[in-house]
């Protein structure tokens, strides 16, 4: 008899899909404490658990327009250069607020980040600023607020990058109370 | 589905026929299929962002078959951080693969936002959300495309080794 068993082979056909997994990947994680560092340096300004967020209350100058130095930006790293900036989200009673200006130092200038003016936000953020290795900048605000001001709030975010195109950053979070 | 290299896997058919009267007739035969290992037709590779020392110490590494990816995550306690390009997913194949992407839920309330966004080029194609229930992204990948994943974990103030995560994982399935 002639064998047909190629032909009943070919009928005994898979049927449905294969699906292939991977994994899974099991990275381990570590926490590390963060390279550039928020450290209080106004009276009565102070920063989380981790020097990541910063608060800092003061009062606003009411005749010329002022300089005054909130927070330090330490830069804990020996050799790396970090980019900073200020991003602002979010803010309240600033009507009568004729200045406030929230800036980085990174050891040489000063640049403002974000601006307020005549009672608004006119820059929520600003450019990036070099950090230098080992370099303990400040955040500083320059106020002119009226007499008749009351309590305003800007809440920004402290972002620091690896570069000015954020292949990597963290934010922090601060608070500034003006009154 | 894998194949042990030069294994094969040999097929015994036993066939029966009736032939009418009362005697049955029946025959044998084996055939032999012999079995190979390919690569797997969507792959992980490790991006710029792999490389960043200060995010990833021991740094990460891939399996040969780019299927598995091992190191370690250095998180930073009381900031949000976010690394560009840390993997991207690549598919060799000539056809489209449907790809999905799958993690366990991280529960730790130390962790406030933890997630893996993917993008074609600078268009957003899904995150997947590791506080989600079920951390799941699946995805259509076009035949000789790579799409990068960007890294996104957001720890607590106060988050320490002691009160944190000491793993996460990452899991792929195509088809």
């Amino acid at each position: 008899m002639r064998s047909t068993l190629s032909g009943i082979l070919l009928a005994l056909a898979l049927v449905g899909s294969i699906t292939l997994s991977h994994g899974p990947s099991t990275p381990t994680m570590t926490i590390s404490p963060v390279e550039v560092a928020l450290g209080p340096l106004l009276a009565g300004s102070s920063v989380g658990a981790n020097a990541t967020n910063g608060s800092v209350t003061f009062a606003g100058a009411t005749s010329l327009l002022t300089t005054t130095d909130l927070l330090y930006l330490n830069n804990t790293n020996a050799s790396r250069t970090y980019y900073v900036k200020l991003m602002e989200y979010s803010s309240t009673g600033l009507a009568l607020a004729t200045t406030i200006n929230i800036g980085v130092n990174n050891g040489t200038a000063n640049t403002d980040q974000v601006l307020v003016s005549l009672g608004a936000v006119t820059q929520s953020s600003g450019p990036y600023v070099p950090l230098p290795p080992g370099t303990t900048g400040k955040i500083y605000a320059s106020t002119l607020v009226s007499v008749v001001y009351g309590t305003g709030m800007i809440g920004f975010e402290v972002l620091v990058a690896d570069d000015a195109s954020e292949t990597a950053y963290y934010s922090m979070r601060s608070v500034v109370t003006v009154t | 589905m894998t194949f042990a290299r030069g294994a094969c896997v040999a097929a015994v058919v036993i066939i029966a026929a009736a032939t009418g009267v009362q005697a049955a007739i029946s025959w044998s035969t084996t055939s032999t299929i012999a079995t190979s290992v390919g690569a797997p037709p969507v792959q992980l590779e490790l991006g710029n962002g792999a490389n960043k020392t200060h995010y990833f110490s021991p740094p990460l590494t891939l399996s040969a078959n780019g299927t598995l990816v091992s190191g370690t995550l250095s998180a930073k306690a009381g900031a949000d951080a976010r690394v560009k390009e840390v993997l991207k997913i690549a598919n060799r194949d000539v056809a489209t693969q449907n790809v999905t992407l799958t993690a366990t839920q991280v529960t730790n309330a130390n962790v406030e936002a933890f997630s893996w966004s993917l993008y074609n080029g600078s268009t957003l194609v899904g995150i997947l959300d590791l506080k989600s229930a079920t951390p799941s992204l699946a995805f259509a990948l076009p035949p000789s495309t790579t799409y990068r994943l960007d890294l996104r974990i957001d720890l607590a103030d106060g988050a320490g080794n002691t009160n944190s995560p000491a793993s996460f994982d990452l899991s792929e399935r195509v088809g």
